[in-house]
């Protein structure tokens, strides 16, 4: 290639990165929201009632008001 | 006598001259900055190896682009993988794969926005190839190879300055590898300048959990897009990719483990050894290797500046809670995993242990590789 100007070639080539890596962005945004994660199934009662127990013996009065597990 | 006469005049010792001994030092360099440093070793090591092996007069063990056989001649040996891995461009695309399939995509999917931030990050190539280019009087081809060091993907700097400048792929190859291991050195003190207390202290929200669905659908996702806005990028993005549904499909465990294992291994000796192969002394003695190397740091800061401003435009236009931490932008340059880890221990540190962006700096660092792919495609597209 015979004199390319290269200030052109390096703008455009930016602006088409930027632009491309924007666009899967926003693809990958509506990915997710199609194919979203399910919700982890709730909490066994007795698994619940077990907790609190313990956390009661631990810190009399305290209330266990989320269970939250943790793979 | 004359037998031993005729050996003497054989051995390589009569043509050892001045540029063999500095590359046997370049060389000795290298693998002592591997083994005593652990700057980059699986590849330092080869292409030191491989610079000595180039160097030894009348071994016949170096690499070129311009080496023409003789009608009936066999190949020297490194000069063959030379012609068949690097002037085919099959080797950087199957250590793509390599990556590919050892590479968790999640935090990148987990935050999509990430993905601005590893093209923000490759500022530092066009920064680099214009001042190549304008201050240093490289051609355009020439300068888009030095200028992809900053894209700090060594596989990708391999791959174009192959096919556009294959005469530089030692200097080149050695300033991307030398720069990723100098990521620790380099990153802190622009993350240090352009960021204030207050912003390394934002503390991102926890990313929302990626269903195995969307995992699996994104490489396919990606390279489709990709390959049909960018074809020339199709290469290493498609292999990239390919790997990774290996790895995500979560059926091909034979075939990701050799990829991921096997494989890489294998194209890593021979890219190593061959790159090695190409820097002889009466080529990488001069100063356009000096260049390449000052214009390969240029590249790096910029980049790694490229992806922090990035990230504080964003928080211009995004609510309070949910602003991004820039110094994770940093890690938009597409050494992996190790600017995350830069980034993490430099904001873990700055914050007393309060904050640590870990996995919000992997979703860029990974976005990174795709984004210096499109890059080099860009420049295949315009320059070849």
């Amino acid at each position: 290639m015979e004199n390319p100007n290269l200030l052109v070639i390096c703008l455009n080539a930016f602006a088409a990165v930027l632009g491309l890596l924007w666009v899967l962005a926003i693809a990958l945004r509506g990915l997710i929201e199609l194919f979203p994660e399910k919700a982890p199934p709730k909490t066994d009662a007795a698994v619940a009632v077990a907790i609190a127990s313990a956390a009661n013996a631990i810190l009399p009065g305290a209330r266990v008001t989320r269970i939250e597990e943790i793979r | 006598m004359d037998t031993l006469l005729e050996l003497i005049a054989q051995s390589g010792f009569q043509g050892l001259g001045w540029r063999n001994l500095v590359m046997f030092f370049v060389a000795g360099l290298l693998i002592y900055l591997a083994v005593k440093k652990n700057y980059e070793p699986l590849l330092l090591i080869p292409i030191g190896f491989g610079a000595m092996l180039a160097n030894l007069p009348a071994a016949m063990l170096s690499a070129s682009s311009g080496y023409h056989a003789q009608p009936g001649e066999t190949l020297p040996l490194l000069q063959f993988i030379y012609n068949m891995g690097i002037k085919t461009q099959l080797l950087p695309p199957v250590i793509f794969l390599g990556v590919g399939a050892l590479t968790d995509f999640r935090p990148l999917l987990s935050r999509p926005i990430t993905l601005l931030l590893g093209a923000a990050a490759q500022l530092g190539i066009f920064v680099a190839a214009l001042g190549a280019f304008y201050l240093f009087g490289f051609k355009a081809e020439e300068a888009a190879s030095i200028g992809i060091i900053g894209g700090a993907d060594g596989p990708t700097s391999i791959y174009l300055t192959a096919i556009l400048a294959p005469h530089l792929l030692g200097a080149v190859a050695v300033a991307a590898y030398s720069y990723m291991a100098l990521v620790p050195v380099i990153q802190p003190p622009i993350m240090r300048l352009l960021t204030t207390a207050e912003e390394r202290a934002i503390n991102m929200p926890q990313a929302r959990p990626v269903s195995q669905t969307a995992v699996i659908i994104f490489p396919v996702f990606i390279t489709v897009l990709t390959a049909l806005a960018i074809p020339s990028s199709a290469p290493l993005i498609g292999m990239l990719m390919f790997g990774n549904l290996l790895r995500e499909s979560g059926v091909t465990d034979r075939l990701s483990k050799t990829a991921g294992g096997a494989l890489i291994n294998i194209v890593t000796i021979f890219l190593g050894l061959v790159v090695g192969a190409t820097m002889q002394g009466d080529t990488f003695l001069s100063p356009q290797t000096l260049f390449i190397l000052v214009l390969g740091a240029v590249a790096f800061a910029f980049s790694t500046a490229g992806g922090i401003l990035f990230a504080k435009l964003l928080n211009l236009f995004l609510p309070e809670g949910k602003r991004i931490n820039p110094c994770i932008g940093a890690a938009g340059v597409s050494a992996v995993p190790m600017s995350a880890r830069v980034v993490q221990k430099f904001v873990s540190e700055h914050t007393e242990g309060r904050v640590n962006p870990l996995m919000a700096a992997m979703g860029p660092n990974v976005a990174g590789v795709i984004g210096s792919a499109v890059a080099a495609g860009m420049f295949l597209a315009l320059l070849r």
